[in-house]
Protein backbone atom coordinates (compact mmCIF):
# COMPACT_ATOMS: atom_id res chain seq x y z
CA UNK A 1 0.00 0.00 0.00
CA UNK A 2 2.50 2.34 1.38
CA UNK A 3 4.83 1.48 -1.97
CA UNK A 4 2.05 2.93 -4.50
CA UNK A 5 0.81 5.72 -1.87
CA UNK A 6 3.85 7.42 -1.45
CA UNK A 7 5.13 7.58 -5.03
CA UNK A 8 1.41 9.30 -6.09
CA UNK A 9 1.41 11.60 -3.28
CA UNK A 10 4.88 12.66 -4.64
CA UNK A 11 3.61 13.09 -8.01
CA UNK A 12 0.93 15.27 -6.61
CA UNK A 13 3.01 17.52 -4.49
CA UNK A 14 5.89 18.08 -7.41
CA UNK A 15 2.97 18.86 -9.43
CA UNK A 16 1.69 21.82 -6.85
CA UNK A 17 5.45 22.62 -6.36
CA UNK A 18 5.46 23.20 -10.25
CA UNK A 19 2.00 25.37 -10.38
CA UNK A 20 3.35 27.43 -7.93
CA UNK A 21 6.71 28.18 -9.05
CA UNK A 22 4.66 29.11 -12.05
CA UNK A 23 1.82 30.81 -11.24
CA UNK A 24 1.55 32.23 -14.80
CA UNK A 25 -0.50 29.46 -16.14
CA UNK A 26 -3.44 29.06 -13.20
CA UNK A 27 -3.39 33.10 -13.18
CA UNK A 28 -3.94 33.14 -17.27
CA UNK A 29 -7.01 30.15 -16.87
CA UNK A 30 -8.55 32.15 -14.05
CA UNK A 31 -8.59 35.53 -16.51
CA UNK A 32 -9.74 33.51 -19.50
CA UNK A 33 -12.62 32.39 -16.94
CA UNK A 34 -13.35 35.48 -15.59
CA UNK A 35 -13.09 37.12 -19.53
CA UNK A 36 -15.76 34.80 -20.94
CA UNK A 37 -17.64 35.29 -17.97
CA UNK A 38 -17.09 39.72 -18.52
CA UNK A 39 -18.29 39.51 -22.09
CA UNK A 40 -21.46 37.24 -22.22
CA UNK A 41 -23.14 40.25 -20.36
CA UNK A 42 -21.52 42.42 -22.43
CA UNK A 43 -23.31 40.61 -25.63
CA UNK A 44 -26.50 39.91 -23.75
CA UNK A 45 -27.41 42.84 -22.65
CA UNK A 46 -27.33 44.08 -18.19
CA UNK A 47 -30.63 42.57 -17.61
CA UNK A 48 -30.57 40.73 -14.45
CA UNK A 49 -33.48 38.27 -14.76
CA UNK A 50 -32.14 36.93 -18.19
CA UNK A 51 -28.37 36.44 -16.57
CA UNK A 52 -29.51 34.75 -13.69
CA UNK A 53 -31.08 32.15 -16.28
CA UNK A 54 -28.08 31.71 -17.75
CA UNK A 55 -25.46 32.09 -14.94
CA UNK A 56 -25.45 28.15 -14.51
CA UNK A 57 -24.96 26.93 -18.47
CA UNK A 58 -22.16 29.97 -19.19
CA UNK A 59 -20.32 29.46 -16.12
CA UNK A 60 -19.85 25.45 -17.00
CA UNK A 61 -18.68 26.38 -20.47
CA UNK A 62 -16.41 29.00 -18.67
CA UNK A 63 -15.22 26.26 -16.82
CA UNK A 64 -14.79 24.25 -19.82
CA UNK A 65 -12.91 26.10 -21.91
CA UNK A 66 -10.70 27.70 -19.33
CA UNK A 67 -9.22 24.65 -18.33
CA UNK A 68 -8.75 23.26 -21.62
CA UNK A 69 -5.97 24.99 -22.42
CA UNK A 70 -4.12 23.58 -19.54
CA UNK A 71 -5.41 20.09 -19.83
CA UNK A 72 -3.88 20.28 -23.51
CA UNK A 73 -0.46 20.45 -21.59
CA UNK A 74 -0.92 18.16 -18.72
CA UNK A 75 1.85 15.98 -19.87
CA UNK A 76 3.75 18.13 -22.36
CA UNK A 77 6.12 19.15 -20.00
CA UNK A 78 6.97 15.77 -18.10
CA UNK A 79 6.96 14.36 -21.30
CA UNK A 80 10.00 16.57 -22.76
CA UNK A 81 12.12 15.82 -19.31
CA UNK A 82 11.71 11.87 -18.99
CA UNK A 83 9.83 11.90 -16.50
CA UNK A 84 7.42 10.10 -18.11
CA UNK A 85 9.76 7.39 -19.37
CA UNK A 86 10.69 7.08 -15.25
CA UNK A 87 7.15 6.63 -14.55
CA UNK A 88 6.95 4.05 -17.04
CA UNK A 89 10.16 2.55 -16.20
CA UNK A 90 9.35 2.89 -12.10
CA UNK A 91 7.66 -0.52 -10.31
CA UNK A 92 4.49 1.81 -9.25
CA UNK A 93 1.51 0.71 -11.29
CA UNK A 94 1.24 3.07 -13.90
CA UNK A 95 -2.87 3.73 -13.82
CA UNK A 96 -2.17 5.00 -10.09
CA UNK A 97 0.44 7.59 -11.31
CA UNK A 98 -1.98 8.65 -13.83
CA UNK A 99 -4.73 8.57 -10.89
CA UNK A 100 -2.55 11.07 -8.67
CA UNK A 101 -1.69 12.78 -11.81
CA UNK A 102 -5.47 13.80 -12.32
CA UNK A 103 -5.97 14.52 -8.86
CA UNK A 104 -3.26 17.53 -8.73
CA UNK A 105 -4.51 18.93 -12.09
CA UNK A 106 -7.95 18.79 -10.01
CA UNK A 107 -6.10 20.61 -7.59
CA UNK A 108 -3.92 22.88 -9.62
CA UNK A 109 -6.37 23.44 -12.95
CA UNK A 110 -10.29 23.37 -11.70
CA UNK A 111 -10.00 24.35 -7.96
CA UNK A 112 -9.21 27.80 -9.05
CA UNK A 113 -12.33 28.15 -11.31
CA UNK A 114 -14.34 26.51 -8.69
CA UNK A 115 -13.16 29.38 -5.96
CA UNK A 116 -13.77 31.95 -8.57
CA UNK A 117 -16.79 30.64 -9.76
CA UNK A 118 -18.97 32.46 -6.53
CA UNK A 119 -17.76 35.65 -7.43
CA UNK A 120 -19.06 35.57 -11.51
CA UNK A 121 -22.12 34.13 -9.76
CA UNK A 122 -23.01 36.47 -7.60
CA UNK A 123 -22.42 39.08 -10.88
CA UNK A 124 -25.04 37.16 -12.68
CA UNK A 125 -27.74 37.55 -9.77
CA UNK A 126 -27.59 33.80 -8.53
CA UNK A 127 -28.67 34.01 -4.61
CA UNK A 128 -26.33 33.50 -1.97
CA UNK A 129 -27.61 30.62 -0.76
CA UNK A 130 -27.14 28.87 -3.88
CA UNK A 131 -23.27 29.30 -4.51
CA UNK A 132 -22.36 26.35 -1.79
CA UNK A 133 -24.67 24.25 -3.65
CA UNK A 134 -23.06 25.26 -7.10
CA UNK A 135 -19.52 24.75 -5.40
CA UNK A 136 -20.21 21.19 -5.12
CA UNK A 137 -21.55 20.63 -8.67
CA UNK A 138 -18.38 22.24 -10.59
CA UNK A 139 -16.11 20.67 -8.23
CA UNK A 140 -17.84 17.25 -8.92
CA UNK A 141 -18.22 17.99 -12.63
CA UNK A 142 -14.90 19.15 -12.90
CA UNK A 143 -13.09 16.45 -11.72
CA UNK A 144 -14.77 14.53 -14.68
CA UNK A 145 -13.56 17.34 -17.02
CA UNK A 146 -9.51 16.33 -15.29
CA UNK A 147 -10.51 13.16 -16.48
CA UNK A 148 -11.54 13.59 -19.83
CA UNK A 149 -9.28 15.94 -20.41
CA UNK A 150 -6.43 13.09 -18.88
CA UNK A 151 -7.25 11.07 -21.28
CA UNK A 152 -7.37 13.48 -24.18
CA UNK A 153 -4.17 15.21 -23.23
CA UNK A 154 -2.39 11.42 -23.18
CA UNK A 155 -4.22 10.24 -26.72
CA UNK A 156 -2.32 13.83 -28.53
CA UNK A 157 0.64 13.16 -26.38
CA UNK A 158 3.64 13.72 -29.45
CA UNK A 159 1.06 14.64 -32.44
CA UNK A 160 1.94 17.26 -35.01
CA UNK A 161 -0.58 20.06 -33.68
CA UNK A 162 -2.81 20.40 -30.40
CA UNK A 163 -4.86 22.91 -28.63
CA UNK A 164 -7.75 22.55 -31.25
CA UNK A 165 -7.41 19.32 -31.70
CA UNK A 166 -7.55 18.10 -28.10
CA UNK A 167 -11.20 20.33 -28.14
CA UNK A 168 -12.38 17.87 -30.97
CA UNK A 169 -11.81 14.84 -28.77
CA UNK A 170 -12.34 16.37 -25.40
CA UNK A 171 -15.90 18.29 -26.03
CA UNK A 172 -18.07 15.58 -27.29
CA UNK A 173 -17.11 13.30 -24.44
CA UNK A 174 -17.87 16.22 -21.66
CA UNK A 175 -21.04 16.83 -23.36
CA UNK A 176 -22.94 14.81 -20.56
CA UNK A 177 -21.06 16.69 -17.67
CA UNK A 178 -22.56 20.01 -18.91
CA UNK A 179 -25.82 18.34 -19.14
CA UNK A 180 -26.28 17.40 -15.73
CA UNK A 181 -24.31 20.02 -14.70
CA UNK A 182 -26.25 22.70 -15.86
CA UNK A 183 -29.90 20.48 -15.05
CA UNK A 184 -28.62 20.64 -11.50
CA UNK A 185 -27.83 24.46 -10.54
CA UNK A 186 -30.63 25.41 -12.70
CA UNK A 187 -33.21 22.64 -10.92
CA UNK A 188 -31.62 24.54 -7.57
CA UNK A 189 -32.05 27.92 -8.91
CA UNK A 190 -36.07 27.12 -9.21
CA UNK A 191 -35.92 25.48 -6.15
CA UNK A 192 -37.09 21.92 -7.90
CA UNK A 193 -34.82 18.81 -6.19
CA UNK A 194 -31.25 18.68 -7.43
CA UNK A 195 -30.63 15.27 -5.77
CA UNK A 196 -30.98 13.40 -9.25
CA UNK A 197 -28.33 15.20 -11.14
CA UNK A 198 -26.41 14.93 -8.08
CA UNK A 199 -26.50 11.33 -8.34
CA UNK A 200 -25.87 11.05 -12.11
CA UNK A 201 -22.77 13.39 -12.15
CA UNK A 202 -21.54 11.06 -9.33
CA UNK A 203 -22.05 8.01 -11.31
CA UNK A 204 -20.57 9.76 -14.04
CA UNK A 205 -17.51 10.45 -12.03
CA UNK A 206 -17.05 6.70 -11.00
CA UNK A 207 -17.40 5.76 -14.53
CA UNK A 208 -14.33 7.92 -15.34
CA UNK A 209 -12.61 7.10 -12.36
CA UNK A 210 -12.30 3.30 -13.56
CA UNK A 211 -12.15 4.43 -17.02
CA UNK A 212 -9.90 7.25 -17.40
CA UNK A 213 -6.58 6.28 -15.38
CA UNK A 214 -6.17 2.77 -17.44
CA UNK A 215 -6.76 4.68 -20.82
CA UNK A 216 -4.62 7.61 -19.59
CA UNK A 217 -1.57 4.77 -18.99
CA UNK A 218 -2.46 2.95 -21.86
CA UNK A 219 -2.11 5.92 -24.35
CA UNK A 220 1.01 7.55 -22.77
CA UNK A 221 2.20 3.92 -23.18
CA UNK A 222 1.90 4.04 -26.66
CA UNK A 223 3.43 6.98 -26.95
CA UNK A 224 6.42 6.11 -25.62
CA UNK A 225 7.09 3.13 -27.47
CA UNK B 1 -10.31 -16.92 -40.25
CA UNK B 2 -8.88 -13.09 -39.24
CA UNK B 3 -5.31 -15.16 -39.37
CA UNK B 4 -5.90 -16.21 -42.93
CA UNK B 5 -7.15 -12.71 -43.77
CA UNK B 6 -4.32 -10.96 -42.06
CA UNK B 7 -2.19 -11.27 -45.15
CA UNK B 8 -2.41 -7.91 -47.12
CA UNK B 9 -1.31 -9.36 -50.65
CA UNK B 10 -4.28 -11.89 -49.68
CA UNK B 11 -6.72 -9.87 -48.91
CA UNK B 12 -6.06 -7.98 -51.87
CA UNK B 13 -6.91 -11.10 -54.04
CA UNK B 14 -10.08 -12.07 -52.13
CA UNK B 15 -11.49 -8.59 -51.96
CA UNK B 16 -10.70 -7.46 -55.98
CA UNK B 17 -13.10 -10.97 -56.75
CA UNK B 18 -15.72 -9.33 -53.88
CA UNK B 19 -15.94 -5.90 -55.43
CA UNK B 20 -17.58 -6.09 -58.29
CA UNK B 21 -20.10 -7.97 -56.86
CA UNK B 22 -20.71 -6.05 -54.06
CA UNK B 23 -20.65 -2.77 -56.88
CA UNK B 24 -22.84 -4.48 -58.54
CA UNK B 25 -25.15 -5.27 -56.17
CA UNK B 26 -25.13 -1.75 -54.55
CA UNK B 27 -25.94 -0.39 -58.28
CA UNK B 28 -29.15 -2.86 -58.57
CA UNK B 29 -30.17 -2.00 -55.17
CA UNK B 30 -30.07 1.86 -55.30
CA UNK B 31 -31.86 1.75 -58.79
CA UNK B 32 -34.93 -0.43 -57.31
CA UNK B 33 -34.84 1.21 -54.42
CA UNK B 34 -34.80 5.01 -55.75
CA UNK B 35 -37.42 3.93 -57.83
CA UNK B 36 -39.56 2.28 -55.23
CA UNK B 37 -38.55 5.16 -52.87
CA UNK B 38 -39.73 7.85 -55.24
CA UNK B 39 -42.29 6.41 -57.99
CA UNK B 40 -43.61 2.73 -56.50
CA UNK B 41 -44.38 3.68 -52.72
CA UNK B 42 -47.41 5.53 -51.24
CA UNK B 43 -47.36 9.03 -49.89
CA UNK B 44 -47.85 9.35 -46.69
CA UNK B 45 -51.48 10.33 -45.46
CA UNK B 46 -49.97 13.09 -42.95
CA UNK B 47 -46.94 13.85 -44.59
CA UNK B 48 -47.49 13.60 -48.16
CA UNK B 49 -44.40 13.59 -50.77
CA UNK B 50 -42.10 14.86 -47.89
CA UNK B 51 -41.90 10.77 -46.64
CA UNK B 52 -39.69 9.91 -49.30
CA UNK B 53 -36.64 11.44 -47.49
CA UNK B 54 -37.33 8.89 -45.22
CA UNK B 55 -35.81 6.23 -47.42
CA UNK B 56 -32.81 8.27 -47.95
CA UNK B 57 -32.56 9.58 -43.98
CA UNK B 58 -33.26 6.11 -42.09
CA UNK B 59 -30.99 4.17 -43.58
CA UNK B 60 -28.46 6.98 -43.35
CA UNK B 61 -28.42 6.97 -39.80
CA UNK B 62 -28.53 3.06 -39.36
CA UNK B 63 -25.00 3.18 -41.24
CA UNK B 64 -24.04 5.80 -39.46
CA UNK B 65 -24.23 4.05 -35.86
CA UNK B 66 -23.33 0.53 -37.62
CA UNK B 67 -19.75 2.29 -39.22
CA UNK B 68 -19.28 3.39 -35.61
CA UNK B 69 -20.00 -0.13 -33.83
CA UNK B 70 -17.55 -2.09 -36.66
CA UNK B 71 -15.08 0.74 -36.20
CA UNK B 72 -14.95 0.00 -32.59
CA UNK B 73 -15.16 -4.22 -33.62
CA UNK B 74 -11.66 -3.08 -35.46
CA UNK B 75 -10.19 -0.87 -32.92
CA UNK B 76 -10.61 -3.80 -30.59
CA UNK B 77 -8.75 -6.53 -33.26
CA UNK B 78 -6.43 -3.79 -33.56
CA UNK B 79 -5.45 -3.39 -29.50
CA UNK B 80 -5.56 -6.85 -28.86
CA UNK B 81 -4.20 -8.89 -31.84
CA UNK B 82 -2.21 -6.18 -33.23
CA UNK B 83 -4.11 -6.76 -36.19
CA UNK B 84 -2.72 -4.19 -39.18
CA UNK B 85 -5.49 -4.76 -41.71
CA UNK B 86 -8.25 -3.87 -38.42
CA UNK B 87 -6.00 -1.04 -38.51
CA UNK B 88 -6.28 0.28 -41.75
CA UNK B 89 -9.55 -1.20 -41.77
CA UNK B 90 -10.94 1.63 -39.01
CA UNK B 91 -9.29 4.15 -40.98
CA UNK B 92 -11.17 3.45 -44.24
CA UNK B 93 -14.48 3.46 -42.37
CA UNK B 94 -14.46 6.62 -41.01
CA UNK B 95 -14.86 9.23 -43.91
CA UNK B 96 -17.97 7.07 -44.88
CA UNK B 97 -18.86 7.08 -41.47
CA UNK B 98 -19.19 10.54 -41.22
CA UNK B 99 -20.59 10.70 -44.50
CA UNK B 100 -23.64 8.76 -43.11
CA UNK B 101 -23.66 10.97 -40.26
CA UNK B 102 -23.84 14.02 -42.17
CA UNK B 103 -26.55 12.92 -44.59
CA UNK B 104 -28.56 12.18 -42.03
CA UNK B 105 -28.04 15.49 -40.48
CA UNK B 106 -28.73 17.09 -43.87
CA UNK B 107 -31.82 15.19 -45.05
CA UNK B 108 -33.18 15.42 -41.31
CA UNK B 109 -33.06 19.25 -41.38
CA UNK B 110 -34.74 18.95 -45.15
CA UNK B 111 -37.40 17.05 -43.55
CA UNK B 112 -37.98 19.16 -40.35
CA UNK B 113 -38.74 22.42 -42.89
CA UNK B 114 -41.55 21.28 -44.18
CA UNK B 115 -42.69 18.48 -41.14
CA UNK B 116 -42.10 20.64 -37.98
CA UNK B 117 -41.33 23.93 -39.82
CA UNK B 118 -37.53 24.73 -39.00
CA UNK B 119 -34.51 23.36 -40.02
CA UNK B 120 -32.95 22.79 -36.98
CA UNK B 121 -34.40 21.79 -33.16
CA UNK B 122 -32.47 20.41 -30.74
CA UNK B 123 -33.63 17.19 -29.93
CA UNK B 124 -32.19 14.55 -27.82
CA UNK B 125 -31.76 12.62 -31.27
CA UNK B 126 -30.67 15.23 -33.89
CA UNK B 127 -28.07 16.05 -31.17
CA UNK B 128 -26.76 12.73 -30.44
CA UNK B 129 -26.27 12.04 -34.24
CA UNK B 130 -24.69 15.61 -33.97
CA UNK B 131 -22.05 14.18 -31.22
CA UNK B 132 -21.41 11.02 -33.14
CA UNK B 133 -20.21 13.00 -35.94
CA UNK B 134 -18.14 14.87 -34.04
CA UNK B 135 -17.14 11.63 -32.87
CA UNK B 136 -16.22 11.05 -36.15
CA UNK B 137 -13.87 14.06 -36.73
CA UNK B 138 -12.06 13.59 -33.36
CA UNK B 139 -11.36 10.26 -34.83
CA UNK B 140 -10.26 11.34 -37.97
CA UNK B 141 -8.00 13.90 -36.77
CA UNK B 142 -6.31 11.68 -33.79
CA UNK B 143 -5.39 9.27 -36.77
CA UNK B 144 -3.62 11.82 -39.01
CA UNK B 145 -2.63 14.08 -36.65
CA UNK B 146 0.86 12.28 -36.13
CA UNK B 147 4.14 13.25 -38.49
CA UNK B 148 4.20 8.90 -39.13
CA UNK B 149 0.75 8.03 -39.99
CA UNK B 150 1.25 4.52 -38.37
CA UNK B 151 1.79 6.32 -35.17
CA UNK B 152 -1.71 7.57 -34.75
CA UNK B 153 -3.46 4.40 -34.82
CA UNK B 154 -3.50 3.12 -31.71
CA UNK B 155 -4.39 6.42 -30.16
CA UNK B 156 -7.11 6.50 -32.60
CA UNK B 157 -8.04 3.32 -31.93
CA UNK B 158 -8.49 3.61 -27.82
CA UNK B 159 -10.32 6.88 -28.94
CA UNK B 160 -12.75 5.09 -30.59
CA UNK B 161 -13.01 2.35 -27.59
CA UNK B 162 -13.35 5.30 -25.20
CA UNK B 163 -15.90 6.61 -27.55
CA UNK B 164 -17.95 3.46 -27.35
CA UNK B 165 -18.37 3.47 -23.70
CA UNK B 166 -19.39 7.01 -23.78
CA UNK B 167 -22.15 7.08 -26.32
CA UNK B 168 -24.62 4.98 -24.54
CA UNK B 169 -23.84 7.79 -21.41
CA UNK B 170 -24.30 10.72 -23.83
CA UNK B 171 -27.32 9.11 -25.59
CA UNK B 172 -28.85 8.93 -22.11
CA UNK B 173 -28.10 12.05 -21.03
CA UNK B 174 -29.45 13.74 -24.31
CA UNK B 175 -32.53 11.73 -24.35
CA UNK B 176 -33.12 12.40 -20.69
CA UNK B 177 -32.23 16.28 -21.53
CA UNK B 178 -34.99 16.67 -24.36
CA UNK B 179 -37.58 14.38 -26.90
CA UNK B 180 -38.84 15.81 -29.98
CA UNK B 181 -38.18 13.10 -32.27
CA UNK B 182 -40.63 10.24 -32.78
CA UNK B 183 -40.08 7.03 -31.96
CA UNK B 184 -38.59 4.04 -33.64
CA UNK B 185 -41.20 2.53 -36.39
CA UNK B 186 -39.10 -0.62 -37.57
CA UNK B 187 -37.19 -2.19 -34.59
CA UNK B 188 -39.76 -2.65 -32.12
CA UNK B 189 -40.69 -6.01 -29.91
CA UNK B 190 -44.50 -5.82 -31.30
CA UNK B 191 -42.85 -5.97 -35.00
CA UNK B 192 -42.67 -3.02 -37.18
CA UNK B 193 -45.88 -0.38 -36.86
CA UNK B 194 -44.16 0.70 -40.45
CA UNK B 195 -46.89 0.22 -43.19
CA UNK B 196 -45.23 -2.86 -45.44
CA UNK B 197 -45.51 -0.69 -48.85
CA UNK B 198 -43.20 2.09 -46.87
CA UNK B 199 -40.65 -0.93 -45.23
CA UNK B 200 -39.88 -2.46 -48.68
CA UNK B 201 -38.39 0.36 -50.43
CA UNK B 202 -36.24 0.95 -46.94
CA UNK B 203 -34.99 -2.05 -46.77
CA UNK B 204 -33.73 -2.24 -50.51
CA UNK B 205 -32.00 1.47 -49.60
CA UNK B 206 -30.73 0.14 -46.31
CA UNK B 207 -29.16 -2.47 -48.73
CA UNK B 208 -27.79 -0.51 -51.31
CA UNK B 209 -26.05 1.79 -48.92
CA UNK B 210 -24.61 -1.03 -47.05
CA UNK B 211 -23.46 -2.54 -50.41
CA UNK B 212 -22.33 0.77 -51.26
CA UNK B 213 -20.34 0.98 -48.00
CA UNK B 214 -18.59 -2.31 -48.09
CA UNK B 215 -17.73 -1.47 -51.87
CA UNK B 216 -15.62 2.18 -50.53
CA UNK B 217 -14.53 0.72 -47.38
CA UNK B 218 -12.68 -2.06 -49.76
CA UNK B 219 -11.52 0.48 -52.05
CA UNK B 220 -9.95 2.42 -49.31
CA UNK B 221 -8.25 -0.32 -47.74
CA UNK B 222 -6.96 -1.41 -51.02
CA UNK B 223 -5.60 2.43 -51.56
CA UNK B 224 -4.25 2.20 -47.52
CA UNK B 225 -2.34 -0.58 -48.07
CA UNK B 226 -1.10 0.12 -50.98
CA UNK B 227 -0.31 4.01 -49.30
CA UNK B 228 1.86 2.17 -46.38
CA UNK B 229 3.46 -0.11 -48.89
CA UNK B 230 4.80 3.35 -50.86
CA UNK B 231 5.62 4.98 -47.86
CA UNK B 232 7.52 1.58 -46.22
CA UNK B 233 9.53 1.57 -50.07
CA UNK B 234 10.78 5.17 -49.91
CA UNK B 235 11.87 4.70 -46.17
CA UNK B 236 14.08 1.80 -47.08
CA UNK B 237 15.42 4.23 -50.27
CA UNK B 238 16.24 6.65 -47.78
CA UNK B 239 18.44 4.92 -45.62
CA UNK B 240 20.03 3.15 -48.68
Amino acid sequence: MRAILNPCLAVIMADIRASLRYPGDVLSGLSYFIMIATLVPLGLGADQAELARIAPVMIWIAVMLASLPQMDRLFSRIAKDGVLEQMLISPTPMTMLMLAKIIAAWLIIILPLVLAAPVIGIMFGLAMDMLAMMLCFLAIGGLCLVMIGAMAAALVLGSRQSGVFTAIIVLPLSMPVLIFGVAGISALQSGADMAGHMMLLGALTLILLVLSPPVTAAAIRFSEE
Amino acid sequence: MFDYLANPTRFRKITAALLPVVVMVSAIAFALGLYLAFFASPADYQQGETVRIMYIHVPAAWMAMLTYILMAVAAIFYLVWRHPLADIGARAMALPGAGFALITLLTGSFWGRPIWGTWWVWDARLTSMLILFFLYLGYMALADGFERAERGSKPACLLLLVGVINLPIIKFSVDWWNTLHQGSSVLRLDGPSIDPAMLKPLLVMALAMLSWFIAITILQMSRLIMQRRVSNLEARESWS
